[in-house]
C-alpha cells in the first residue's frame, strides 16, 4: 500500500476554542444559602456559569429528588445578583418550558441519553432562544449514537448544542465511571460540537477530580463541569464527589496554569 | 456430481470472487478518496464530517438498488462498516 497520502505532522485535535467554559455548582440545590455561596465563589473566580440540580434522576425514588421549581427561583435569583449565567438538568418533556424559563442553559442527564422525546422537545422549546443544550453521553452510549441524536435537539433549529463526557460503564470499579478522555478529539473530528468534560461523575470521590480536570483541557476540551458544594458532607446528593469552594479555587488557580500551556484560558 | 466438479466449480466461483474484490477495492478506495475530499471542504460549508442525515439517505439509496439476494439490513451493515471506516481514516 502506497503511503505518499500520510502528512508529516498530525492536526491538533484539541485546539478548537482558545476559552475553555467552567461550569460549577452544586449537584443539587438545596437551598438560596447553599446555592449563593457557590455563586459568589463561582463569580469571584471569574467565572461565567453556575450549574445546579433541581430535578434530579436519583437511582432510588426515595431518595433526594431535588428542590424543582423552587430550586429554579434560587439559582434564577443567584444568576441575576452575581451577573452569572445558570445550567440545570430538564428531565421531563413537561418542564422543558418551565426550565427554559428559569435558566440560560438546559442540560440533558446521562439517563435520558435516548429519551428523544425529550430531546425533540427541548429542540423545540429552545428553537427560537437558541439556549445552549449541553447534552450527557449515557453511561452506555456509543458515540456514534450520540452524533446521531443530537440531530433530534438541532432539528428545529438551535445548534447551540455542548456535548458532554461524563463517563462509561467498563469493568472497572474503582472509579464511579471510566472517563473517555478520548471522546474529546474523536468528537472534535466527527463534528463541529464543543466538547464539555464533567471530571466529578467519573471521579466519584473528590481527590480524583483534579487530575482528571488537568487531563481534560490537556486533550482539548472545550468546557469542563466540576461539582462544587459549600459542606459537601452533609450534602443530599453525590457528597463524596463535590469539592468545597476553596479546594475548587486552588483547582481553578492550577487549571489556569495548565491552560495557558495550550494558549488558553479558564473562563 | 462427482467430489472433483463440486472441488472444480468452488475454484471457479473463488476466482470470480478475487477478480470482484479487486474491483471492489478499487472502488472502495476511489469512494473514500472522494470522502476524503468532501471532508476538507466541509469545514468552510460549516459542516461537521459526521453527518446522521446523509448516512441514512446513503443507506435508503443503496438499499433502492438492492435486488439481492444480499437482504438490505445486511447490506446497510456492509455502509455502515464503510461510512465508519470513512470518518475514522486519519486525515494526514
Amino acid at each position: 500500500m502506497s503511503q505518499e497520502t500520510i502528512l508529516p505532522t498530525l492536526p491538533d485535535l484539541g485546539a478548537r476554542s482558545d476559552e475553555i467554559t467552567i461550569y460549577a455548582g452544586p449537584c443539587s440545590v438545596e437551598s438560596a444559602e447553599q446555592f449563593d455561596e457557590v455563586a459568589e465563589c463561582v463569580k469571584g473566580l471569574g467565572l461565567n456559569w453556575v450549574r445546579g440540580g433541581a430535578f434530579k434522576p436519583r437511582t432510588n425514588p426515595h431518595s433526594f429528588q431535588g428542590l424543582g421549581e423552587e430550586a429554579l427561583k434560587i439559582m434564577k435569583s443567584a444568576g441575576d445578583r452575581y451577573g452569572l449565567k445558570t445550567l440545570t438538568e430538564v428531565m421531563d418533556s413537561a418542564h422543558c418550558q418551565l426550565v427554559a424559563d428559569y435558566v440560560d442553559g438546559l442540560q440533558v442527564g446521562a439517563r435520558n441519553f435516548q429519551n428523544f422525546s425529550l430531546l425533540k422537545k427541548i429542540g423545540q422549546v429552545t428553537a427560537d432562544s437558541h439556549q445552549m443544550v449541553l447534552y450527557k453521553r449515557g453511561f452506555a452510549g456509543t458515540i456514534a449514537e450520540w452524533l446521531a441524536a443530537t440531530d433530534y435537539i438541532t432539528d428545529c433549529g438551535n445548534t447551540n448544542v455542548v456535548l458532554c463526557e461524563r463517563g462509561i460503564r467498563t469493568f472497572e470499579t474503582a472509579t464511579r465511571f471510566t472517563l473517555d478522555i478520548a471522546a474529546v478529539p474523536v468528537i472534535h473530528k466527527q463534528s463541529l460540537y464543543p466538547v464539555c468534560i464533567d471530571v466529578s461523575h467519573p471521579a466519584g470521590q473528590r481527590d480524583l477530580v483534579p487530575s482528571l480536570a488537568y487531563a481534560a483541557v490537556a486533550a482539548g476540551a472545550d468546557s469542563l463541569m466540576i461539582e462544587v458544594h459549600p459542606n459537601p458532607p452533609v450534602a443530599l446528593s453525590d457528597g463524596p464527589q463535590q469539592l468545597t469552594p476553596y479546594q475548587f479555587e486552588e483547582l481553578v488557580a492550577e487549571l489556569r496554569r495548565v491552560a495557558a500551556v495550550f494558549g488558553k484560558k479558564i473562563v | 456430481m462427482s467430489d472433483d466438479n463440486a472441488l472444480e466449480q468452488i475454484q471457479r466461483h473463488r476466482e470470480q470472487i478475487d477478480a470482484i474484490d479487486k474491483e471492489l477495492v478499487a472502488l472502495l478506495n476511489k469512494r473514500v478518496g472522494h470522502s476524503l475530499v468532501i471532508r476538507g471542504l466541509k469545514p468552510d460549508a460549516g459542516m461537521g464530517l459526521y453527518d446522521a442525515r446523509r448516512e441514512e439517505e446513503i443507506f435508503d439509496k443503496v438499499a433502492a438498488l438492492n435486488d439481492g439476494p444480499l437482504f438490505n439490513d445486511y447490506l446497510r451493515e456492509i455502509y455502515a462498516t464503510i461510512l465508519k471506516v470513512s470518518k475514522e481514516t486519519p486525515s494526514v
